[in-house]
């Protein structure tokens, strides 16, 4: 799988009266771990929203290896490569994990209406490799062993993980991980950046990663971009991140804007 | 292992029963076995893909007044119109589904609603093809030269049909469209996140769901004979809705089991029957806070409590 580089220009998105996001750009490298942090309501999860087509914006556009995803809808996104999870969890909750991971395949079985009825040998083939594969990536993340549990009954960071794992079903390029850490303990957060780090090194997949734990946006991204009101604050390496004056002020009050 | 045995002892029960029961308790089977198949249309697009729609009875008006027509007008025997009417009732309500682009939840409620209210008026006003407030009479339904008319006869042929909408229904709910369909109940957003196309599949649930419509109407009407536009208005859409709900929306017996019920309760009231109206409004509202998975939900409940 090649991986892709993502490119943000100058995309914005106003609702009513409030500019969520204001022209922000940003270049995701191939096989890079992107970070972008900022304060609530620095519209993070809309850039996220964004990206997938959840959201049309105003201004500007977003492409993957040079096509255009803005104006396709999100199932559409989603077959050109990208993945998401989502900030407050999205489970098919009544579900098994295994069915949650079953259903990210969607798009990778190939057998139609017919073949189900009749159970030909095709669905049999098809739904036998797809049960194999829905095991290889629940075990991927750890959960083989609650493959019949409900996605509603996980703990919350058993639900971030399979969330993972049906994102990576859907063979994603590009992976965004809305604040995969928030609300995990110091041990889940390790297991979250070094499952990162292997998703990037034996898939080979470019992660925008979305967070507020310094921990693990320090630890494992290249790149930093940091947003505080919409708009691009400042963007580097987490060192240069770190000693940046403006970031320090945004996050620990100070600036002449923070209310 | 028990599921296994209750469906054998169904299937036998099925396959013996006109051998000794009397002919009105096979008609009645026969009713159970045709309302069923409309039913399963709603479990797919109610119960599996968590849409609304209370437009049922027009699909099976569509099913059962083209299927008469068909015969009467054009000679095309039931075994090619039904299937065919059937056929382009999915066309019909895939085209429908479409509209659940600019509606969802209640207001898709209200306007699948207005649908019904319209066909109903059309089957009343279109006297020249419904027969309009008077009725229309059904061709009977023949093979070869032989006029199948007898209760049992039709009970030969609803009933196959019957057992394979269910095994359609357990089919499609084990495979990656209803799968999809669940992710549809459950999150449109995640759906469409994964690479689903939420409003083809949407769709495709109204187009399923149109065909047993039709198909369950075409078979009520070779077994009524006889047709009247009251039979297809919206509290006949809701019927059909509380039967799928008390039956079990989500398991594939569901329909069988509410037909069974919503058929046999007013035969076996005797005096109290014209309450009925009041007993299932109350089963429903029951069910819809002890079982919400109605009848199925409990036995499948009772098996984990053990």
């Amino acid at each position: 799988m090649n991986a892709a580089a993502l490119k943000i220009d100058s995309l914005g998105i106003r609702f009513g009266g409030l500019v969520a996001l204001d022209a922000v750009s940003i270049d995701v490298a191939p096989r890079s771990i992107h970070a972008v942090i900022g304060p609530n309501g620095a519209g993070k999860s809309t850039l996220v929203n964004l990206v997938t087509g959840l959201y049309a914006p105003t201004t500007g556009c977003v492409t993957l290896d040079g096509q255009v995803l803005t104006g396709l809808p999100p199932h559409r996104i989603a077959e050109r490569g990208v993945a998401r999870t989502f900030q407050n969890t999205e489970l098919f909750t009544d579900l098994s994990a295994r069915d949650n991971v079953l259903i990210g395949l969607h798009r990778h079985l190939g057998y139609g209406l017919l073949a189900s009825t009749l159970r030909l040998p095709r669905f049999h083939r098809v739904e036998r490799e797809a049960s194999r594969r829905a095991e290889e990536l629940l075990s991927l993340v750890g959960l083989e062993a609650q493959a019949t549990t409900s996605a509603g009954d996980l703990a919350l960071g058993q639900q971030r993980r399979l969330e993972l794992a049906r994102a990576l079903a859907v063979g994603p390029r590009l992976l965004l991980l809305d604040e995969p850490a928030a609300g995990l303990r110091a041990a889940e957060a390790e297991d979250l950046c070094s499952v990162l780090l292997r998703l990037r090194e034996e898939l080979g997949l470019t992660l925008l990663l979305i967070d507020h734990v310094m921990r693990v946006v320090m630890g494992v991204s290249e790149r930093i971009t940091v947003l505080n009101y919409g708009r691009k604050l400042a963007e580097g390496t987490p060192d240069e991140v770190r000693r940046n004056p403006e970031v320090i002020a945004a996050y620990l009050g100070g600036g002449p804007d923070v209310a | 292992m028990i599921s296994r045995l209750l469906i054998v002892a169904l299937v036998g029960a099925v396959v013996a029963l006109p051998f000794f029961a009397p002919s009105h308790i096979v008609f009645l089977v026969a009713m159970i076995g045709s309302t069923s198949v409309m039913v399963a249309g709603l479990t797919i697009v109610v119960g599996f893909t968590g849409q609304i729609s209370i437009a049922q009875a027009s699909f099976a008006a569509f099913g059962a007044y083209g299927t008469a027509q068909l015969a009467a007008m054009a000679g095309l025997p039931h075994w090619i119109g039904l299937p065919g009417i059937s056929l382009a009732a999915a066309g019909v309500g895939y085209l429908f589904g479409l509209l659940s682009l600019r509606v969802a939840d209640h207001y898709l409620a209200l306007a699948t609603m207005a649908l019904c209210a319209i066909v109903q008026l059309l089957l009343i006003h279109l006297e020249d093809w419904t027969g309009g407030a008077v009725g229309l009479p059904v061709p009977p339904l023949e093979v070869g030269t032989r006029i199948l008319t007898r209760p049992i006869e039709l009970y030969a042929v609803i009933m196959p049909c019957a057992a394979l909408t269910i095994w359609f229904l357990h089919a499609l709910s084990t495979s990656r469209i209803g799968r999809a369909f669940a992710a549809l109940r459950m999150s449109e957003v995640a759906s469409a996140a994964v690479g689903i196309p939420v409003l083809h599949y949407k769709s495709f649930a109204f187009a399923l769901s149109a065909f047993f419509g039709a198909f369950g109407g075409g078979l009520f009407a070779l077994l009524t004979t006889y047709l009247d536009p009251a039979q297809f208005g919206i509290l006949e859409s809701v019927r059909l809705i509380a039967i799928a709900v008390i039956g079990g929306v989500l398991n594939p017996f569901g329909p069988i089991i509410g037909s069974a019920v919503f058929v046999l309760l007013p035969e076996t009231m005797g005096a109290l029957g014209r309450y009925m109206a009041l007993v299932f409004s109350l089963l429903l509202l029951v069910f819809v806070v002890v079982s919400p998975q109605g009848i199925a939900g409990l036995y499948s409940r009772l098996r984990a409590w053990r």
